[in-house]
């Protein structure tokens, strides 16, 4: 498409790069058709070919954008799916996220949405203020009427969550069992450490088992996605570095994450920090990061024990499908222990996409019926995901148990028969 | 009343504007054919198009053949058949008149559509261009001389069907599809409709691409040449192709869906088709009505028509529905279609009938109007056809 | 485009409020929001509607047509947006009334094989729907995934498979359509035939000009036992022309068949490699579908056929994985193209087959002389040419000298005894370019037609036709740029 930025906001690398993309795009509505928030609202501006029109406006004005850009903007749930369709290969993701910091740069947000937006940045990074408020949220939550809109919708949520699970301290550093084939570090992010650290357990178990030294990489606790997801650029980067420095440059054969929602972004460090000291050693970082399930197709994973033939209903999360792109390894593990997998036929986000059900629930909620509905054909015994954030969303909204897929691949490998699935599978 | 046989397309145009002129009306005809199909007309004159025929390119190696609206319908099928083709759509001559001879102009003006359609389409599907003049004397041309093609108005879907009401079609570029020699045809006997009826529907949505797919009833089959013994109805199965194709498709279908069926001989299935498609067994009908209903509804439009005889084409798509003395009325008929979602046009019948009564099948007003306003957009004087479909239009 | 009224500007606030009531929460009137639909995807040209539309059922469509009508505001309706020739472009004074939130599938009828669909619902969505019960639906549009049934019905989309199957028009068995006055009629249903003037056929392809469609009826075809696909490499891409004569003249219908030249070959190489016959100048991919003998056999006599024409290299897919692989290429062509240059024309002209060879030699001689790259992809069988013009629309002059290339094109494909446009629709790319296929009188019999469905001419005007024509009782006259010949005699 044609373009109209000036030689001075081109100038701007950011900017450059988004002009790159605008005119990649030749608006073909290719798209269209596989964004969850198009099919379910039918607007243009719903859909990523109006939301890149929206975008372009709003750069090459330059000037802040009127609340009406900024509802549907804010309404991109990042799931990328759209990324995939394009035949043309715009880089999506550079758009939105210029766009979100431009948004956040130039437009005054009600303070209500402020104040969320804020608190959502602030908590959810750090471990122990969110094992804080999700205790206090659950007390708060019978009061919910006392707080405005915005924030009743996240104190519903929170009080649909599991309790923080007491808070498990692992070892920097865990040998291989026999001899040791690979070094490999372990993310572990914020939001999951708090709720279910089971899966770095499950993860850690796995990855020893079959021969590969485990670093436990944490750096300030979070990757800094959430923020990045926010428009919050310097948050993001303090996360990213932190994160950065406590990989430092150890050889490691792969940095390994359970939550493909962080994997996606530390995968994209490279770009997103490009320009600043930490730059080279970001897009060395970026290059490492893998799936756990990636990571596990190169070990040796072998059943001690015979598995029950369970139904296994796999819900590929959006990050991993269309930001790592590395969805098949899941399916292909599962299977190859003896499960019986399976696949909804709704292949769209479940409307988790961060704190997305905390700003926008009337759509995520509609999301999650569709994606509920869709799994719950499939009859399965246990739903499996790897993604912290699915596997809320969809938990709440399903009777089937829903554990992390490398739960259940430490299940099948000689681990312990995850929580979830014990107190079903005994009844 | 006058009788018009202008020799070309020009002076044939004269004709039309100068009875556009005078008021007057003209029914337009080829031989003949079908004088008896829609309602009968009171014209002032004939427009008598026979004398513009003839081949005017074929090309094989394109499927395509253009040709004058006058040509017989025998010619071009003999024209085709040399070049191991023919028109998909099988038309029937459709005849009332042992002696008068279809021509292509009449039998794609009247919608004519065989066995066949079920899979490859009607005249609709298979007319790509035409020239014609209009109801003042215009002439002009709509679509082309091939098959992908949406430049304007898809004009020759509309003039197949429109019995002459629109415009007088004076050239015709129809596709042309491969021909197969004889036929392999698989009978199951003694089906009830339902049951047969049910047959059909899975034979048509399997992938064995049947060609052909008929019902027929003892009645029917009485009045047909072909020998069959005692069977109280037979229900038979189209596969056309190469020999070694139909073979297979004859088997695997049999297999799948009719274990008890048989193949039929050659000789009895090239008659059996070929007497269908001349609606051989209601030559001697007073009224006959031809019906369009969803296939699934039609053993129920049959129950409900409860008809003298009657053949199921198209998979139950298509019913030839038979009155003896005991006549239905117009409106009964009509009425029970429509309320199954097909529409009855009387075929055959009396003068008097098809005076009085609707002989398509009436539509709601908003219809009407519309398609009184699209013949005003071709014929506003009124020329062509007068009442033919519908009495006033 | 026609002349903008200004009277309908002035009353803008107005009209949106009116809107408003008629449609609650379904109007865009902002202005930056109306950016985003400021185009279909025909990107050369771009104008803001008067406001945006966008009804949940087919009564509101109605409401805001006769409110339309009664108010005499212009309507362009639009489906998803996908339109290759800017059929849903939209008017300064004009509304556009999109479809995308009618997307609901009413009804699966597989004992009579077919599916009744609001006109929002994906041409591919019909095809999940159906699926797993071995049926689908067959116009394959390459924007399938996105376009939208109703939209199909208005330009009577076409796709790789009408060789064998037809066009949208050839696989529609109802349709409901609300005509400018807010009226519905229902042509035809679920029966085989509609009975009557075939309206459907008329309205099938009128490009939104005579009415909007609110509910479709498709017929759904049972799926083949099999689909095979082969692949043959040319020295010449006239010799690949040839061989699709050949092959059509020898009595095989294949499902497909498409040629691809070697700029476009070498294109998809970087993009996925396929791994496309190397010295080839050309390729044919031949589709046969239905049983398996019989697909078995046609493809051995495809082989001799090609190799007859003087086929280099020749291959047959003996799985599903090797077919799609065959197709991995053809189907990111386009894509693939787009890595060249950053702005591209698609164009669509139809040619009678045995044309193939001299038309496509013309077209390389005609890029030279512009000097554009321009790519071949196209459906061989039906003759219907894709030629991709390649340019860069931020360098001066480009664009303009793509779309005289374009021009060039159609009027060769229309010399060779073609036409304009094989599935893309006219809209308002090829609308100037109508009197090389059309005479006069052609067209006023086409636009007498626009006057018995729309006398006021609201229904997407400025799209198809070259002249706007005013309609007088029982006919049509001519309008030329947008004011009547001689404008202050008085008129019927």
């Amino acid at each position: 498409m044609r373009t109209n930025f000036s030689a001075t906001q081109l100038n701007d690398p950011a900017l450059a790069a988004a002009e790159h993309e605008l005119r990649a795009c030749v608006h073909c509505g290719i798209c269209t058709a596989t964004c969850p928030t198009y099919v379910l609202l039918g607007d243009e501006l719903d859909g990523p070919r109006g939301r890149i029109q929206l975008i372009q406006g709003m750069l090459e004005s330059g000037a802040a954008p009127s609340a009406k850009v900024v509802t549907h903007i804010d309404r991109c749930l990042s799931c990328m799916a759209c990324v995939s369709a394009c035949p043309s290969g715009v880089n999506y993701p550079r758009l939105i996220d210029e766009a979100r910091a431009h948004i956040e740069e130039t437009y005054r947000r009600p303070w209500r949405d402020v104040l969320l937006r804020r608190a959502l940045g602030f908590v959810l990074p750090r471990r122990w203020l969110l094992r804080w408020a999700l205790t206090t949220a659950r007390v708060a939550a019978r009061f919910s009427w006392l707080v405005p809109e915005p924030a009743q919708a996240a104190l519903i949520v929170a009080n649909g969550l599991p309790r923080p699970a007491p808070a498990k301290h692992f070892a920097k550093t865990v040998a291989a069992q026999g001899v040791q084939e690979r070094r490999i570090a372990l993310h572990a992010g914020c939001v999951q450490e708090v709720i279910a650290p089971s899966i770095t357990a499950a993860a850690i178990r796995v990855l020893t088992r079959f021969g590969a030294q485990v670093t436990i990489v944490e750096g300030s606790g979070c990757c800094g996605s959430l923020n990045h997801h926010l428009g919050e650029t310097a948050a993001f980067a303090r996360h990213a570095n932190a994160l950065i420095k406590d990989i430092g440059d150890a050889p490691f054969d792969a940095i390994a994450t359970t939550a493909s929602g962080c994997g996606a972004t530390v995968r994209d460090y490279g770009f997103l920090l490009k320009g600043s000291k930490v730059a080279a050693q970001a897009s060395e970082i970026g290059a490492k990061v893998r799936d756990i399930c990636d990571v596990l197709l190169d070990l040796p994973l072998a059943s001690p024990h015979s598995v029950p033939k369970l139904r296994v209903a796999y819900h590929a999360a959006c990050s991993l499908t269309h930001g790592m792109r590395q969805d098949a390894a899941a399916s292909s593990i599962l299977t190859k222990l003896g499960f019986d997998v399976v696949t909804p036929s709704d292949t769209q986000c479940c409307g988790s996409a961060g704190v997305y059900n905390v700003l926008q629930p009337a759509i995520a909620d509609e999301l999650q019926a569709r994606k509920a509905q869709a799994l719950a054909a499939l009859n399965a015994d246990v739903i499996v995901t790897g993604n912290i954030g699915c596997l809320m969303q969809i938990a709440s909204a399903v009777r089937t148990p829903v554990v992390h897929v490398v739960e259940l691949i430490d299940w099948a490998t000689g681990g312990p028969q995850p929580e979830a699935l014990r107190m079903r599978l005994s009844v | 009343m006058e009788v018009f046989e202008p020799a070309n397309e020009a002076d044939a145009a004269a004709i039309v504007s100068d009875a556009a002129v005078r008021g007057r009306t003209l029914a337009i005809e080829g031989l003949g054919s079908k004088r008896g199909l829609g309602r009968p007309m009171e014209t002032t004159g004939v427009l008598k198009l026979a004398a513009l025929s003839g081949i005017i390119v074929y090309e094989p190696d394109e499927l395509v053949i253009t040709l004058r609206a006058g040509t017989k319908l025998r010619d071009v099928e003999a024209a085709l058949a040399e070049k191991n083709q023919c028109l998909a759509f099988e038309p029937a001559s459709w005849s009332f008149d042992a002696a008068a001879e279809a021509t292509i102009g009449g039998t794609v003006a009247a919608g004519v559509a065989g066995t066949r359609r079920v899979v490859l389409g009607g005249a609709r599907d298979h007319l790509i261009g035409f020239r014609a003049i209009n109801g003042q004397g215009d002439v002009f041309k709509a679509g082309g001389r091939v098959v992908k093609n949406v430049t304007g108005y898809d004009l020759p879907k509309l003039a197949a069907g429109s019995f002459g009401t629109l415009f007088a079609m004076t050239e015709l570029t129809l596709r042309c599809y491969p021909r197969t020699e004889v036929p392999t045809s698989l009978v199951v006997r003694d089906l009830s409709v339902a049951q047969g009826c049910a047959l059909l529907r899975k034979a048509a949505g399997s992938a064995w691409e049947a060609t052909g797919l008929c019902h027929l009833p003892r009645t029917a089959l009485d009045r047909l040449g072909t020998q069959s013994d005692a069977a109280q109805s037979l229900t038979v199965i189209r596969f056309e192709g190469s020999a070694e194709s139909m073979a297979a498709r004859a088997k695997g279908f049999a297999q799948a869906l009719a274990p008890d069926a048989s193949i039929a001989a050659d000789d009895w299935s090239r008659r059996l088709w070929s007497e269908l498609a001349q609606l051989k067994p209601f030559w001697n009908t007073e009224s006959l009505w031809r019906v369009s209903v969803p296939p699934a509804a039609a053993a129920r439009a049959l129950q409900l028509l409860r008809p003298e005889c009657f053949i199921v084409d198209w998979a139950g798509g298509l019913l030839w529905v038979e009155y003896g003395a005991a006549l239905r009325t117009a409106e009964e008929v009509h009425a029970t279609v429509l309320d199954l979602g097909g529409h009855a046009m009387l075929f055959r019948g009396s003068d008097e009938m098809r005076r009085t009564a609707a002989v398509f099948a009436p539509r709601d007003e908003a219809t009407m109007a519309l398609t009184r306003r699209v013949k005003q957009a071709f014929d506003p004087a009124g020329v062509f056809n007068p009442g033919r479909m519908y009495a006033g239009i | 485009m026609p002349e903008p009224n200004k009277d309908v500007l002035r009353r803008r606030p107005a009209i949106v409020e009116q809107l408003r009531r008629l449609v609650p929460d379904g109007v865009v009137a902002d202005q930056d929001a109306l950016a985003a639909y400021d185009c279909d995807a025909l990107t050369a040209y771009r104008q803001k509607p008067l406001a945006v539309v966008l009804p949940r059922s087919a009564d509101e469509v109605s409401a805001v047509l006769a409110f339309c009508h009664r108010e005499q505001v212009r309507v362009v309706p639009r489906g998803a947006g996908t339109s290759l020739s800017g059929g849903a472009f939209p008017l300064a004074d004009g509304i556009l009334l999109g479809l995308s939130r009618m997307s609901r599938i009413l009804e699966i009828d597989l004992e009579n094989r077919c599916a009744v669909v609001e006109p929002g619902v994906t041409n591919l969505a019909i095809t999940k729907a159906v699926e797993a019960q071995d049926f689908y639906y067959a116009p394959d549009p390459s924007s399938q995934v996105a376009c939208s049934i109703g939209g199909n019905v208005a330009e009577n989309s076409g796709g790789i498979h009408c060789l064998k199957y037809g066009l949208t028009t050839n696989n529609l068995l109802g349709v409901e359509l609300a005509l400018i006055g807010g009226e519905r009629i229902r042509l035809g249903g679920k029966a085989m035939e509609a009975g009557g003037l075939d309206l459907i056929g008329l309205v099938t392809g009128s490009e939104g000009l005579l009415g909007v469609v609110t509910e479709v009826t498709v017929r759904l075809l049972p799926k083949p036992e099999i689909a095979r696909a082969s692949l043959a490499g040319f020295p010449s891409i006239e010799e690949a022309g040839r061989c699709v004569s050949s092959i059509i003249a020898s009595g095989l219908i294949p499902a497909a068949m498409e040629i691809m030249d070697r700029f476009a070959m070498d294109a998809v190489e970087t993009y996925c490699a396929p791994g496309y016959p190397r010295d080839a100048a050309a390729m044919l991919i031949v589709e046969l579908d239905g049983v398996a003998v019989d697909v078995a056999s046609a493809l051995r006599r495809v082989e001799e056929i090609a190799r007859a024409n003087g086929a280099i290299s020749f291959s047959t897919s003996n799985s599903e994985a090797e077919r799609a692989r065959i197709w991995l290429g053809r189907k990111a062509a386009f894509a693939a193209a787009g890595r060249i240059a950053p702005d591209m024309l698609c164009m669509d002209g139809t040619i009678p087959r045995r044309e193939l060879p001299r038309v496509l030699s013309r077209i390389r001689e005609m890029a030279k002389h512009y000097d554009l790259p321009v790519a071949n992809v196209f459906h061989a069988g039906d003759g219907n040419l894709h030629p991709l013009i390649m340019f860069d629309v931020m360098r001066e002059g480009d664009l303009e000298k793509a779309e005289k290339f374009g021009a060039d094109i159609l009027k060769l494909c229309v010399e060779a005894g073609g036409v304009l446009t094989g599935e893309h629709g006219v809209g308002i790319e090829k609308r100037d370019l109508m009197p090389l296929m059309f005479a006069p009188e052609d067209l006023a019999q086409q636009e007498r037609i626009k006057c018995a469905f729309d006398p006021d001419a609201l229904l997407n005007p400025g799209k198809v036709f070259p002249s706007l024509s005013a309609c007088v009782e029982g006919g049509a006259m001519h309008v030329h740029k947008g004011r009547l010949p001689f404008p202050n005699l008085p008129r019927l």
